[in-house]
C-alpha cells in the first residue's frame, strides 16, 4: 500500500514537472521578436483592443492592405517621452501616403496619464490599449519597441528596440511596402 | 452549542464590518490586496511608475466616494487581472486553482482509506485478543494449541 502511495506521488510530481516543462517550452509570446530579430518574416499575432484616444475598438485585421506601425509605448516610460514627438512626425510624413497606418499599443497603463501623454505630444494616430497580453504575443521586452507589419500582415524586420528615430522608421516602412509577401 | 453561538454572533459582527470596509475602503486596504502588474509585488511594497499611478488612481477615487469593489473593477478594466494578483483561470494558469482542490480530495481519501484500514486492524486485534483472553492462553499457546488439534483432526 506504502509503496503504491509512492509511485503514486512520484507520478503525479513526475507529470508536474513535465507540464511545467512543456509550458515553459511551448509558451506563447516570446518567439516573433525572436525570429523578427533573426531576420525572418513572421506571421503578425492578431488583436481586437479598445481604443485609448477615442471611443471603440481597433483590429490589426481591419488595416489589412496597409502598413501598420506597431509602437508599443507606456506613459511612464522616460524613453517613451524622447520618443513620442519622432513617432508622430514620422506618422506625419506617411499618413499622405495612404498606404502606411501608424497604431500605438499603450501597455499596462491607466486611462488618465496616457490621455494626457496624448494630447502632451499631440498625437494624431490611434492608440489602443493593453494590459499585457499583446506583449506577450509578439516578445516585447521593454518600452519603446516598434515592428512593422507588411499589408498583408506579416511582420518585416527590422524589429526597433528602444526608441525610433526617422531613419529606422522610414527604413522599417520602406522594407514592409516591399517586402515580397506584400 | 456555546461554541456555535459565538461563532454566529461573529459572523454576525464580521459581515456588516466587511461590508463597511468594502464601502468605505482605506488607501493602505486596497494597496495591501492589489498588485503592481509590472513588478508583481502588493502595491504597498512597489514604488514602481505604475504602482505610484495606482496609488494616486486609489487616492482619487476613495476621496470621490468610490467602493473597495469599484476601484478594484475600474483598475482590473484598465491594466488586466494581473492587478489582483490571483492566477488566471485558464491554461496553465488553472492548476494553480484545480491543486489545491485535487489536494482537499486525494488527502480525503488518504484519511478515509487510512481510517478504514486502522478501524479494520484494531478490531482484528480485539477479537482475537477476545479469543485469547476466552481460554485464559496467550496467542502463541493458542496458536499452538490450534496446530495440536489440527493434526488430530487430520
Amino acid at each position: 500500500m506504502r509503496r503504491v502511495g509512492q509511485i503514486v506521488a512520484v507520478a503525479v510530481v513526475g507529470s508536474l514537472l513535465a507540464l511545467l516543462v512543456w509550458q515553459v517550452a511551448h509558451g506563447k509570446g516570446s518567439q516573433v521578436a525572436v525570429e523578427v530579430d533573426n531576420g525572418n518574416i513572421v506571421q503578425a499575432p492578431l488583436w481586437t483592443r479598445n481604443r485609448v484616444d477615442t471611443s471603440g475598438t481597433m483590429s490589426l485585421a481591419s488595416l489589412r492592405g496597409k502598413v501598420v506601425v506597431l509602437n508599443f509605448w507606456q506613459s511612464y516610460c522616460p524613453p517613451c517621452t524622447k520618443e513620442a514627438p519622432v513617432i508622430e512626425a514620422g506618422w506625419e510624413r506617411w499618413r499622405k501616403s495612404g498606404k502606411v497606418v501608424f497604431v500605438g499599443v499603450d501597455v499596462q497603463d491607466l486611462h488618465g496619464p496616457a490621455m494626457k501623454f496624448i494630447r502632451r505630444f499631440h498625437i494624431s494616430y490611434p492608440i489602443v490599449s493593453d494590459s499585457g497580453s499583446l506583449v506577450g504575443h509578439y516578445g516585447v521586452t521593454g518600452y519603446p519597441e516598434t515592428f512593422f507589419v507588411d499589408p498583408k500582415g506579416f511582420i518585416v524586420p527590422p524589429h526597433i528596440i528602444g526608441e525610433a528615430t526617422a531613419k529606422t522608421l522610414d527604413e522599417g516602412i520602406k522594407r514592409a511596402l516591399t517586402n515580397p509577401s506584400a | 452549542m456555546r461554541f456555535v453561538a459565538v461563532a454566529f454572533a461573529a459572523l454576525m459582527l464580521a459581515v456588516p464590518a466587511a461590508l463597511a470596509s468594502n464601502q468605505h475602503p482605506s488607501q493602505s486596504e486596497l494597496e495591501a490586496v492589489l498588485v503592481c502588474p509590472e513588478c508583481h509585488l502588493p502595491l504597498d511594497e512597489s514604488s514602481s511608475p505604475i504602482a505610484q499611478q495606482m496609488k494616486a488612481f486609489i487616492r482619487r477615487r476613495i476621496a470621490e466616494g468610490a467602493t473597495g469593489t469599484q476601484i478594484k473593477n475600474e483598475l482590473v478594466a484598465q491594466l488586466g487581472p494581473a492587478v489582483l494578483g490571483v492566477p488566471g483561470k485558464h491554461g496553465f494558469d488553472l492548476l494553480a486553482w484545480l491543486m489545491p482542490l485535487a489536494g482537499i480530495g486525494v488527502g480525503g481519501v488518504l484519511i478515509g482509506v487510512g481510517a478504514w484500514t486502522w478501524t479494520r486492524r484494531s478490531s482484528d486485534e480485539a477479537s482475537e485478543e477476545a479469543e485469547s483472553a476466552d481460554s485464559g492462553l496467550d496467542p502463541e499457546q493458542n496458536r499452538r494449541v490450534d496446530e495440536e488439534l489440527a493434526r488430530f483432526d487430520a
